[in-house]
C-alpha cells in the first residue's frame, strides 16, 4: 500500500501512509485509539475507498469496491466483532459463505466436519466442529473467523485485536497458528494494543499516530519502552492546568465487587463529592461494561453499590441507582436520544415528574419548552429553536442536549462515557467547560474517555483498568499522557 | 473518527427522512381527499343523510379499537386481540342479561373482561418479553373461543330495554357516537398532554433510551395494552347495544385490517413512536366511507375482501416508504 | 452451574416432552379408548393437513419472518382446484394448478417481504383477507359438494390401514426437515434467522432465500387445502380458518423460535402438531364441551411462547 490518504468530513484519518508487508512475515500495526489503524485496515479490506494512493498485491494494482472484492483477492479480515450464527454448528459457521456440497442438492456435512476439525485441532482443540456455536464459550467464538480465513485460502490475513477475548491457552494456540501461517508464506498484519504480544509474534512493526506513519522497523531492533515512546510521541507534554486533591472529600458513591464475564474480576471504587473521576484503560478493558453492570443495564451476578446520604452509607439497588445518576452513554443514537422527537421532549424526558401536575398528571408543556430554552442558552446548544427534531442537530449539539437532559433532571452523579466522541472541536471545548462547571458545583463525575488529552485536562483522579482489575490510581501531576499510556500498555508507570 | 461520519450521516439521513415523511403524509392526505371526491361524484346516494349516520355509527362501534390500537402502536406494539375480546365481552354480558342479570352489572362485566385481556396481553409483552404480535394473536383465538363457548355459537337475543337504551339517539346522533367522540378527545389529551402519553411516545421511539432515562418501560408497555383492553370493553357495550344482540361472529374478519390501515393512514407507524388520535379517526372515517361505497356500488362481499387485502398492502407500503425516507 | 440452574435448563429444553407425556397419561387414565391404535390413526388423519402447513411455515419462521396467510392460501387453492375440476381438467392438472396457485401466493408474499421490506406479519395478516376473498369467489358459496372422484383419493389407504393423505403429509414434513438440515437453502434459513446483518456480510443471497421460503409455505398450504377437500369431499368457506394460527402454535410448541434461527421440524414441530390434536381428540373422547378446546389451546400456546421467550432471554 502506498500513499494512502483518507479523509472524513473534518478529519484527515490517514495522511499519505505507506505500508509494505512481506510474505512469511508478521507485521505489527500499532498506535493508540484513533491513530488510524482501523481506517487503514478498512481501506485494505475494501470497506472504505481511499481518497488517494494505491494498493498493490503481488505487483498488481488492486481496486476494491467492496469487502467481497478484497476477500476474493485473498485478503481476510479477522474482525473484533466476528460475524457468526449462534444456532448453527461450528463447522457450518466456518463454511457458511462456501458450503461443501455432496452433489447439487445436499451439503456435505461430513466433509465440513473433517475440514473444520483439521483446522480447529491446531488452534482450539477443545471446540468440536459439530457443536452448536451457542454452546461455545463467548471468548472462543472468534476462532471461527480465523478458521474461516484459513479455509478460504487467504494470502493476507489481518488480525484486529484478536486476543481481546481469548484466554491464555487460546492465545498461545493462536500464536502457534500465526507462526504456522507465517511458515506457509502468508502475509500477516497484526493489530494490537498489547506490546507484549507485538514483541512476541511480530517481525516488523509500523507505528501510526494521528493518521501519519511515524515509525517502522524490525521488532528485533527495538523493545517495549521504545515502542511505547513511538506510540505516545514526543510532542509537547500536555500539563495539567490545576490539580485538586479530592481524596479526602466526602464519599458519595461506593461500588464494590463488580464482575463481568471474562472482562472484569471484582472491580470497586469510591466516588467523592465534586470530583471528576477518570476511568482509563485500553479499548476492551471493560470500562463501559463496568458502568452497565453497576447500573443494572446488563444483568451480571454480584456487585454492590452504596450511596451516601446525610453521612450514612446506604446500600442501593442497581435500578434505583440508574434513576439517580445522569448517564451519558457511548452510543448516543442507540440509547441516548429520541431522534425523531423535538429537542425539548428529549431534554425533559428524564425529568418528567417535575413537569407533571398532581391531578391528572398533566404535563406543563409551556414550562418544559421554556426550561429547555434556558438549558439551550446555558450549554450554548446551537439550534434555531427548541422545537426542532433532534435528528437535525450536529453531533456536538446532540451531545450537549444529552447533558441538558441530565442537568435538567438535577442529577448529583454524572457518568460520562466518551462524552466528546464524534463531536467537533468547538463543541468539545464547550462540553469540557460543562464538565468542569458541574464538578465545581459539587456534582460528582465519572469520566470514561479514550483520549489522553481529555483525561489529563479534566480528571482529578484516575483509576486504571487493566486485565479486569483496577491496577492503579493516579492523582495530581501523575495524571499525564505518558504515565497513563505506560500503565495501560505495560502495567507500570513511567517514572 | 470513522464512527463520527457514520453517526452524523445517520443523523442527516434521519432528518431527510423527517422531511420526506411530511411529504408522504401530505401526499396521503391529498390522495385520500381525491379518492373521496371521486367517490362522492360517482357513487349514487353518497350524500344521503342516512348514509352519513351509517358511516358515523360504524365508525364508533369498532372505532374504539382504532383508538386503542393507536396507543399500542405509539408505544411500539400491536394488539390483534381486540375483535375477539369485543365478542367475548359482548357474549359474556349478553348471556348474563338474558339469564336475568342486571344490565349495569353486565356493563361492568364487559368492561372487566376487556381489562382482563388487556392485563394478560400487557403482562405477557412487558414482563414475559413475548412478541406482541403473536401474544395478541393467541389471545384473539382464546377470546374468540370464549365468545363461542358463552354463546354456544348461537345469537344471543332479548337484551333488557335498559341496556338497549344505550343506543338511543340524541337528535340524530346516537349515544355511542357521542361517547366515542368524548373518549377520543380524552385519549388525545392523554397522548399529547399527560406524562403517561409522553412516555408512550418515548418508549415506542427508543426503548433503550427510555430505560436509561429512568422511565419504567415495562409499566408503560403494560398500560398501553391495558388501555386497549379497556377500550375493547367499551366497544363491546356499544356494539352490543346497537346490534341488540351478541354473537361470536359480530365483529367481521376485515375489522382488524381496516383498523390497522386506518391508524397507519393517520400517521401511526408499525415501528412505534408515531401516531395521533385525530389522524387515526380520520383514517377510520376514510376507510369506512370506502367500505360503505363498496356496499352502495353493490360490490359483492368476497370481491370487497380482495380489495381490502390490496388496500391494506398499499397502506402498509406507506409505512415502509416512511421508514426508508 | 447451580442445582437450580440445572433444573431450569432441563425444563427449558425438555419441558415440552414432559407436557406431552403428562397429557397422554391423563387422557389414558380418564378414558380407556384413548390409548388405542384406532384412535392413534384417527388423530393422525385429523392432523395430517396441519403437518403440511406447519412444515411449510417453518422455513419462513426460521428465516425470521412469519406467514399468516397459509389458511387463506389453502382456501384459495381449494377454490382453484374446485374450478379446475369443474372445467373438466384431468386430476393431475387440477392438482398441479392448485399447487401452482399456492406457489404464486408465496411468490407474491416473498417478493413483498424480501424486496420491498414489508413487515411480514402485518403484510400477510392483511393480504390473507384478499386471498380468502378470492378463494370464496372461486368456490362461490358457503358449501359446495365436490364430484365423487375427488374424494376417492382421500379415502385410499396403504397396507396397514394408514391413510394415503397421512403418509403424504408426513413425507412432506420429512422432506422439509431434510431440506432444512441438509441443504444450502436450509442452512441459509437458519443463518438469516440468527443474524441478517451477519448473513449479508458473508454473502448469503438473503432475498432469494426468503422468497423461496415463502413459496414453500404457499405450496404446502395448497397441499393442505387439497388434503382437506379430498378428505371431506366438499369445499366450504371455513377451510383454512385458524389454520395459520394452529401451524404457528405447533411450531412454537415444538420449540421453533418465533424470533427465528432455531428449532427443528423433527421431532419438535411434528410432536407439536400431535399435541394439539391429542388434546383436541382427548377432550372430545372424555366428552368435554367442544368450546373448552380453545382455552386448553390458548394456555398451552402461552406456556410454549413463554418458554421460547425465556430461551431467547438466556441466549442474549
Amino acid at each position: 500500500m502506498s500513499n494512502i490518504t483518507k479523509e472524513f468530513p473534518g478529519v484527515k484519518a490517514l495522511d499519505n501512509v505507506c505500508l509494505y508487508a512481506e510474505e512469511g512475515r508478521v507485521l505489527g500495526l500499532i498506535g493508540i485509539n484513533g491513530a488510524g489503524k482501523s481506517t487503514l485496515m478498512n481501506v485494505l479490506g475494501g470497506v472504505y475507498k481511499p481518497d488517494g494512493g494505491t494498493i498493490e498485491l503481488d505487483g498488481k494494482e488492486m481496486i476494491f469496491h467492496s469487502p467481497s472484492d478484497a476477500y476474493n483477492a485473498g485478503i481476510a479480515f479477522i474482525h473484533q466483532e466476528p460475524q457468526y450464527f449462534l444456532s448453527l454448528t461450528v463447522a457450518e459457521n466456518i463454511f457458511i459463505s462456501d458450503l461443501y456440497m455432496k452433489n447439487k442438492v445436499f451439503t456435505d456435512k461430513k466433509k465440513m466436519m473433517e475440514e473444520a476439525e483439521k483446522y480447529l485441532s491446531i488452534i482450539a482443540s477443545n471446540i468440536r466442529p459439530d457443536q452448536l456455536l451457542e454452546n461455545v464459550a463467548i471468548g472462543q467464538r472468534q476462532v471461527i473467523e480465523i478458521v474461516r480465513a484459513l479455509t478460504a485460502g487467504a494470502n493476507v490475513i489481518i488480525f484486529d485485536e484478536p486476543t481481546s477475548s481469548l484466554g491464555r491457552q487460546e492465545k498461545e494456540n493462536l500464536f502457534k497458528t500465526i507462526n504456522k501461517l507465517k511458515a506457509e508464506g502468508k502475509i500477516i498484519i497484526y493489530i494490537s494494543h498489547y506490546l507484549d504480544e507485538i514483541m512476541e509474534i511480530c517481525d516488523d512493526y509500523i507505528v501510526l499516530r494521528d493518521g501519519k506513519l511515524v515509525n517502522q522497523g524490525l521488532i528485533s531492533e527495538t523493545d517495549k519502552s521504545g515502542l511505547s515512546n513511538m506510540i505516545i510521541g514526543q510532542k509537547l507534554e500536555h500539563l495539567k492546568k490545576k490539580s485538586i486533591d479530592t481524596r479526602d472529600r466526602e464519599t458519595v458513591l461506593t461500588v464494590e465487587d463488580i464482575h463481568y464475564g471474562n472482562l472484569l474480576h471484582g472491580v470497586g471504587f469510591e466516588l467523592k463529592k465534586g470530583e471528576v473521576l477518570g476511568i482509563w484503560g485500553l479499548m476492551g478493558s471493560g470500562r463501559t461494561e463496568m458502568i452497565r453492570a453497576m447500573l443494572g443495564l446488563d444483568r451480571v451476578p454480584g456487585g454492590k453499590a452504596y450511596i451516601n446520604e446525610n453521612g450514612n452509607k446506604l446500600p442501593i439497588k442497581k435500578n434505583e441507582l440508574l434513576r439517580k445518576v445522569g448517564y451519558i452513554t457511548e452510543g448516543r443514537h442507540f440509547d441516548g436520544l429520541f431522534l425523531s422527537k423535538p429537542v425539548w421532549k428529549n431534554v425533559t424526558s428524564a425529568n418528567l415528574d417535575a413537569y407533571t401536575s398532581k391531578i391528572f398528571h398533566m404535563l406543563n408543556i409551556k414550562k418544559e419548552y421554556e426550561d429547555t430554552k434556558k438549558y439551550i442558552d446555558l450549554l450554548q446548544i446551537k439550534v434555531p429553536n427548541a422545537g426542532v427534531k433532534m435528528a437535525t442537530l450536529s453531533g456536538g449539539n446532540q451531545q450537549k442536549a444529552v447533558f441538558a437532559k441530565w442537568i435538567c433532571k438535577g442529577a448529583d452523579i454524572f457518568i460520562l462515557d466518551e462524552p466528546t466522541r464524534g463531536v467537533d472541536v468547538g463543541a468539545k471545548l464547550g462540553i469540557h467547560k460543562i464538565i468542569r462547571e458541574l464538578a465545581s458545583q459539587g456534582k460528582s463525575v465519572i469520566l470514561i474517555t479514550s483520549e489522553a488529552d481529555e483525561m489529563v485536562d479534566l480528571a482529578d483522579r484516575v483509576l486504571i483498568l487493566r486485565g479486569g482489575k483496577i491496577i492503579s490510581e493516579q492523582t495530581g501531576a501523575d495524571i499525564n499522557q505518558k504515565n497513563l499510556m505506560m500503565i495501560a500498555l505495560q502495567g507500570v508507570s513511567a517514572s | 473518527m470513522s464512527s463520527e461520519t457514520i453517526r452524523s450521516s445517520g443523523g442527516l439521513l434521519l432528518s431527510l427522512r423527517e422531511d420526506n415523511n411530511k411529504r408522504i403524509n401530505a401526499m396521503v392526505g391529498v390522495v385520500a381527499v381525491i379518492v373521496l371526491i371521486i367517490l362522492a361524484l360517482t357513487v349514487p346516494n353518497f350524500f344521503r343523510m342516512q348514509n352519513i349516520v351509517n358511516v358515523l355509527e360504524s365508525v364508533s362501534s369498532v372505532g374504539f379499537y382504532s383508538l386503542g390500537l393507536t396507543i399500542v402502536l405509539v408505544s411500539g406494539g400491536i394488539d390483534l386481540s381486540v375483535p375477539g375480546v369485543i365478542m367475548a365481552a359482548a357474549c359474556l354480558g349478553g348471556s348474563y342479561m338474558v339469564h336475568g342479570g342486571n344490565w349495569f352489572v353486565a356493563f361492568l362485566m364487559m368492561l372487566g373482561l376487556g381489562i382482563l385481556f388487556g392485563l394478560i396481553n400487557g403482562l405477557a409483552v412487558a414482563k414475559g418479553k413475548m412478541i406482541p404480535f403473536i401474544v395478541t394473536l393467541s389471545t384473539l383465538v382464546l377470546s374468540r373461543g370464549i365468545a363461542e363457548y358463552l354463546s354456544a355459537a348461537q345469537t344471543i337475543y332479548g337484551l333488557p330495554d335498559e341496556f338497549l337504551a344505550l343506543d338511543t339517539k340524541i337528535g340524530i346522533v346516537p349515544i355511542g357516537v357521542i361517547v366515542f367522540i368524548a373518549v377520543a378527545i380524552l385519549l388525545m389529551v392523554l397522548l399529547t398532554r399527560t406524562r403517561l402519553g409522553r412516555t408512550f411516545f418515548l418508549v415506542g421511539e427508543n426503548i433503550e433510551t427510555a430505560r436509561v432515562s429512568g422511565i419504567k418501560t415495562d409499566m408503560v408497555l403494560f398500560l398501553s395494552y391495558l388501555i386497549s383492553g379497556f377500550l375493547a370493553g367499551i366497544g363491546a357495550v356499544f356494539l352490543t347495544a346497537r346490534l341488540g344482540s351478541a354473537t361470536a361472529t359480530m365483529v367481521g374478519d376485515t375489522v382488524t385490517n381496516n383498523t390497522i390501515a386506518s391508524c397507519i393512514i393517520g400517521g401511526a407507524s408499525l415501528r412505534g413512536g408515531q401516531g395521533n388520535i385525530v389522524g387515526s379517526v380520520l383514517g377510520l372515517i376514510f376507510i369506512t366511507i370506502v367500505d360503505n361505497c363498496f356496499n352502495l356500488l353493490g360490490i359483492g362481499y368476497y370481491v370487497g375482501m380482495v380489495f381490502k387485502g390490496l388496500i391494506v398492502a398499499l397502506v402498509i407500503y406507506i409505512d415502509v416508504l416512511r421508514s426508508k425516507g | 452451574m447451580t442445582k437450580a440452574m440445572k433444573y431450569r435448563e432441563f425444563f427449558l429444553s425438555n419441558g415440552f416432552y414432559l407436557l406431552c407425556i403428562i397429557v397422554i397419561v391423563i387422557f389414558s387414565c380418564l378414558n380407556r379408548s384413548f390409548f388405542t391404535i384406532e384412535n392413534f390413526f384417527s388423530i393422525l388423519l385429523a392432523s395430517a393437513f396441519l403437518c403440511a402447513t406447519t412444515a411449510g411455515v417453518t422455513p419462513v419462521i426460521i428465516s425470521g419472518n412469519m406467514d399468516l396467510s397459509v389458511g387463506s392460501t389453502a382456501l384459495l387453492c381449494a377454490g382453484v382446484m374446485y374450478q379446475s375440476f369443474h372445467l373438466g381438467m384431468p386430476d393431475s392438472v387440477t392438482l398441479l394448478l392448485g399447487i401452482l396457485a399456492g406457489a404464486v401466493v408465496g411468490l407474491i408474499n416473498g417478493i413483498l417481504v424480501a424486496k420491498l421490506k414489508f413487515n411480514s406479519m402485518v403484510l400477510t395478516l392483511g393480504l390473507q383477507i384478499g386471498y380468502r376473498g378470492l378463494g370464496l369467489m372461486l368456490i362461490g358459496g358457503t358449501q359446495v359438494k365436490l364430484p365423487e372422484a375427488f374424494s376417492v383419493f382421500g379415502k385410499k389407504t396403504i397396507p396397514g390401514g394408514l391413510n394415503v393423505m397421512v403418509v403424504i403429509c408426513l413425507l412432506v414434513m420429512l422432506v422439509l426437515h431434510v431440506i432444512l438440515k441438509r441443504t444450502k437453502f436450509g442452512t441459509y434459513c437458519y443463518a438469516i434467522g440468527c443474524s441478517e446483518t451477519a448473513s449479508e456480510r458473508v454473502g448469503i443471497p438473503i432475498a432469494k432465500v426468503k422468497i423461496a421460503a415463502f413459496i414453500i409455505s404457499g405450496v404446502c398450504a395448497a397441499l393442505a387445502g387439497f388434503v382437506v377437500i379430498s378428505r371431506l369431499g366438499i369445499a366450504h368457506s371455513y377451510i383454512g380458518k385458524k389454520m395459520e394460527f394452529d401451524a404457528i402454535e405447533a411450531a412454537v410448541i415444538g420449540g421453533i423460535s418465533l424470533n427465528g434461527g432455531r428449532g427443528n421440524l423433527l421431532p419438535g414441530a411434528l410432536l407439536g402438531v400431535f399435541l394439539i390434536y391429542v388434546i383436541n381428540n382427548g377432550l372430545s373422547i372424555i366428552g368435554a364441551s367442544e368450546y373448552v378446546y380453545p382455552f386448553a389451546q390458548g394456555i398451552i400456546v402461552f406456556v410454549a411462547m413463554y418458554l421460547d421467550a425465556l430461551k431467547n432471554f438466556r441466549n442474549k
